[in-house]
């Protein structure tokens, strides 16, 4: 054991990396063995004897490095992860000691990124709970919707009869039951509480077996069953019955007719289908009592207002239904001669996509405004994150100085970013519950299983790939560039690294034209909604109040004139009511959904397809509505007598007199013949978003239907009526109660709220999409800002040298903004071409506006432009501002 | 120092420890007489061995041997921990062993697999 033998260099080498403390003690004693044992050996011996001594000291030097402490476990695997997660805890603490000494900037990260992360996990729990989450019911994805089409009248979706539903029941073997359902209103009386009108489905008795529902207290019914029952909802059963469960068995009556409760519906339970109304307060089975036909006859075919649901059988699919429906259809066009003329055929839809199908648009585009907004939120944060890791270089490089290996390096800055994220993920979540409220509040008309939606685990598990996208989005870039960056440039430090813009130019063009998308959306949304606003119906809305009653056929004997007496009576009844002007009846009432097309035919044999409309003589005058040629309707008249608009009038007799003349049509079932002896000028009575169709109008005298509402309008002396409804409401149900106890007045409301539900969309969609452009206009141009800001004055030295080498102010002003220009003008190129790409996907929200409009567009580009050269401005201004001295001499 | 949660002492250690129990010695020393007593079964190399002294010496069961030093080496000796170290870890093992005995596992091995 001689001093100075020599020691292989390996060994010497492995043990440079144990830990020092080993080091210092073992070094000699390591070196001395080492030599010992390998004195005596050769060759290959030696050399393997060498090898296994430098990898017993490199597995030493590792396990020693990984516990420092005495741990004592055997297990390597087990080692390992110990020592991954401790150096993890390590770095974790590290990251937020780092975050917590710039609390500023922290926060203002968290903020902006809680606000993008808020509104798109708001978002994507509405989207999910109405466009993806599976309907409540038992196996959802066999239920099918079916209803009929008529091609040749080009109707999408019409009823159907009971005989219908008992030929699909019998022959669609695909289905393994089919149960069929229409909404109707009827007179609630016979409770404590005054008459009152409610939505009462009729359904077959499977209905409930079908989609799986249980009761909530008794039971639900079932096929076959005797029709004298009635189940609740549990609404009605909470606001009529007081929530007490011994209402089963309590007597009711609907429009006069005796039934009996047998039990109360789950709160959940609600049935949203396309054309049927979505409330429904009451379920009764099948039975003969409509006066207006035979709704569930088995061989009626003239009475089609049901809807059918169908359970494909297990191995059925949709396409086997459609084929047994069409030969079905072929069938019955033969059989049934008014089919055959409608082109009547039974058309299947799968129930989840049918019924979702007017959200998808609007949720669609608010999914990806949403993306839009928390893409901008990251590119701000990018360079927040950026900024932040150029001032931390001289930190940086001493970590990297002292061994810190490049990968933890990287992970210690990621990990910084994913604590800003968590944060934030954490806090947008809660800005997610507020906003559920305000959106489900903001609720417009038509948009279906808004019930539904809950921030379940699914927006959980969302938010939390949000989270983790975002970090790697804004945190990826930064951390790589920091840790990649060579070890001299750090120390001595970015700031000499040259005068490349680096990201930030990408940052600022990526941030314009997303908000420029976003704005121009919300500014084609915007226009629509002025120009439904300023849409004429050719009648003022503002002083016009409705209401409506049904006259139950049990008391009222239609066929007797009852009705057309009752109508009389409230008529003059409440024109006479103080402040009110005059008072009409009028079926389907202006502005209510309910289509009632029908058919004309002159003598010639010209046949016409018109809207038919019940309306007495009042309400011409009433809605302002010009009557233009022969007269109205006169107690004299008897019931063969019709009132046109000019455009059925001129396409029935072009260019010559209609008075006089007549017409068939069938309002009342039968055809008739009518004399035309009016002529009014064409209005828009349902839609507002339509053009006027062709009408045709009839005597509510003559109305010869029973258990049918019948729409009333109100003229009031004040221009507005929704001020005189606290008045006017009380007075008329008096007046209503006064005819008959029995008759509830139903549905009293402003015609202006009909006209504002008919926009709800276009606003709903205007107030989200106008919330996250702005959001986006400001966070990019705060972006936008904060690029320039950060450039500028990286440069303030070149700034300097220029200003003492005589370059004016001005110029340096035009120096910077022209370089923002340079970037806003790209943003705004690529941000054009987007929103003419992405516009289609607005189209179906839009009225009168072209999706890609110049002029909007134009305009939107125009505002983004100025407000960045804004950004631009006032850090270009601050630094003309600057001393060439101070600068200078501060280097 | 607290040794819970206990985990098993690794046969190194194990091997060092009855080594020391004959009294102090030096790291080399130490790797030839478990060499020699496991008969080549257990060869250690100089990272594993010092390590372990390293980390033994830490715990306290080792102490350096006054005036140690031989040239460049240093001799070390059990401590009084150590000593009481080594017994449990041994009455551990004496009572594995006396149980497989009482189960028969021990004879059956004597005249290999038969």
């Amino acid at each position: 054991m001689t001093p100075g033998r020599t020691v292989p260099r390996s060994i010497q080498w492995a043990l440079t990396c144990c830990p020092v403390a080993f080091r210092d003690a073992h070094r000699d004693e390591i070196l001395a063995d080492a030599a010992d044992r390998l004195d005596p050996t050769r060759g290959v011996r030696r050399f393997r004897l060498q090898v296994s001594m430098t990898l017993d000291v490199l597995r030493a030097a590792y396990r020693l490095r990984r516990h420092p402490e005495s741990v004592n476990r055997r297990i390597f695997s087990e080692r390992h992860q110990a020592g991954f997660a401790d150096s993890l805890w390590i770095d974790l603490r590290s990251a937020g000691r780092a975050l917590l000494r710039t609390p500023g900037h922290s926060l203002t990260i968290v903020f902006t990124l809680a606000l993008a992360l808020g509104l798109a996990i708001n978002v994507f729990g509405v989207f999910y709970g109405v466009l993806v989450q599976p309907l409540s019911w038992d196996q959802p994805d066999e239920l099918v919707y079916v209803t009929s089409s008529w091609k040749s009248r080009g109707v999408d979706r019409a009823g159907l009869s009971g005989g219908d539903f008992y030929d699909v029941r019998r022959d669609v073997t695909s289905f393994d039951d089919v149960a069929a359902l229409t909404v109707r209103r009827q007179n609630l009386t016979g409770i404590d509480s005054p008459a009152s009108q409610v939505y009462v489905g009729w359904a077959s008795g499977n209905l409930f077996d079908l989609l799986g529902v249980e009761a909530r207290h008794g039971r639900v019914f079932r096929d076959g069953e005797d029709p004298e029952i009635v189940l609740l909802s549990d609404q009605l059963w909470r606001q009529r019955f007081g929530a007490d469960p011994a209402v089963l068995g309590r007597k009711i009556e609907l429009d006069g007719w005796p039934y009996s409760i047998a039990g109360v519906l789950p709160e959940d339970f609600r049935l949203e289908l396309p054309g049927q109304s979505s409330r429904a307060d009451l379920w009764r089975l099948p039975d003969d009592r409509w006066s207006n036909g035979d709704v569930w006859g088995q061989d009626t075919r003239n009475v089609g207002i049901l809807v059918m649901l169908g359970r494909l059988r297990a191995g059925a699919s949709l396409a086997d239904a459609e084929r047994q429906l069409a030969t079905l259809s072929t069938g019955l066009r033969e059989q049934v001669p008014p089919y055959g003329e409608r082109g009547w055929a039974l058309r299947a839809e799968p129930l989840h996509a049918t019924l979702v199908e007017p959200a998808r648009p609007l949720l669609t585009l608010l999914l990806g405004a949403a993306a839009f907004v928390l893409a901008i939120a990251c590119a701000n944060v990018m360079h927040l994150v950026l900024i932040r890791a150029q001032s931390r270089a001289s930190e940086l490089g001493m970590r990297l100085a002292l061994g810190a290996p490049r990968l933890r390096l990287l992970r210690l800055l990621l990990l910084e970013c994913s604590l800003l994220a968590g944060a934030a993920g954490a806090l947008g979540f809660g800005f997610a519950m507020a906003g559920q409220r305000i959106l489900t509040a903001l609720r417009p008309d038509g948009l279906p299983r808004f019930h539904e939606i809950d921030l379940g685990s699914s927006t959980l598990l969302f938010a939390v790939c949000a989270v983790t996208v975002s970090t790697l989005l804004f945190g990826l870039w930064p951390a790589w560039h920091a840790a990649r960056t060579d070890l001299s440039k750090w120390l001595r430090g970015w700031r000499t690294e040259g005068r490349s813009g680096g990201v930030g130019p990408w940052l600022v063009s990526t941030e314009v034209a997303l908000s420029l998308i976003l704005l121009a959306g919300a500014a084609l949304l915007f226009q629509s909604l002025l120009r439904l606003q300023d849409v004429d119906p050719g009648y003022g809305v503002d002083d016009i109040y409705t209401f409506s009653v049904s006259l139950p056929s049990t008391r009222y004997d239609f066929r007797a004139g009852d009705t057309g007496e009752f109508l009389t009576r409230l008529e003059s009844e409440v024109t006479a009511l103080p402040g009110v002007r005059g008072s009409a009846a009028v079926w389907p009432g202006p502005l209510m959904p309910s289509r009632w097309g029908g058919d004309l035919e002159v003598p010639d044999g010209t046949t016409s397809r018109a809207q038919y409309r019940i309306a007495s003589s009042p309400f011409f005058d009433l809605m302002g509505i010009p009557h233009l040629e022969g007269r109205l309707f006169t107690a004299a008249d008897d019931s063969s007598v019709v009132v046109v608009s000019r455009s059925l009038a001129e396409s029935m007799w072009p260019g010559r007199d209609a008075i006089g003349r007549t017409l068939t049509a069938s309002p009342w079932g039968p055809s008739e013949e009518f004399e035309v002896i009016g002529v009014v000028d064409d209005v828009q009575l349902r839609d507002l978003r339509e053009a006027p169709e062709p009408h045709a109008y009839f005597d509510p005298r003559h109305w010869s239907w029973a258990d049918w509402e019948i729409h009333w309008i109100v003229k009031t002396e004040q221009p507005d009526a929704a001020a005189a409804e606290a008045g006017l409401v009380p007075a008329l149900q008096d007046r209503v109660a006064a005819q008959d106890p029995l008759v509830p007045l139903a549905d009293p409301r402003p015609l202006r709220h009909l006209a504002e539900d008919q926009m709800s969309l276009q606003r709903f969609a205007l107030v989200l999409v106008g919330v996250f452009a702005s959001v986006a206009a400001v966070l990019a141009a705060v972006g936008l800002y904060g690029v320039v800001a950060y450039s500028v004055n990286r440069r303030r030295r070149e700034m300097g040298i220029r200003m003492a080498l005589g370059s004016a102010r001005s110029g340096i002003v035009a120096l910077i903004v022209r370089r923002g220009g340079r970037w806003i003008g790209t943003g705004i190129a690529i941000g054009l071409g987007g929103a003419l790409l992405l516009g289609r996907s607005l189209e179906s929200l839009l009225f009168e506006v072209g999706a890609r409009d110049p002029g909007t567009l134009g305009v939107t580009a125009l505002a983004v432009a100025s407000i960045g050269l804004a950004a631009c401005l006032v850090p270009a201004l601050r630094a003309a501002r600057v001393d060439p001295a101070t600068v200078l001499r501060a280097d | 120092m607290s040794r819970s949660p206990r985990s098993l002492m690794t046969p190194a250690e194990l091997h060092i420890l009855l080594s020391f129990a004959d009294g102090p010695r030096h790291g080399y020393a130490v790797q030839q007489d478990v060499e020699a007593r496991t008969e080549g079964g257990l060869v250690l190399g100089p990272g594993t061995l010092y390590e372990a002294i390293h980390r033994m010496l830490a715990r306290g069961w080792l102490l350096e041997a006054p005036d140690s030093k031989q040239g460049r080496r240093k001799a070390y000796r059990l401590s009084d921990d150590g000593a009481l170290e080594l017994r449990r870890e041994l009455g551990r093992l004496d009572r594995v062993v006396a149980w497989a005995r009482s189960r028969n596992l021990l004879d059956t091995s004597a005249g290999g697999a038969s």
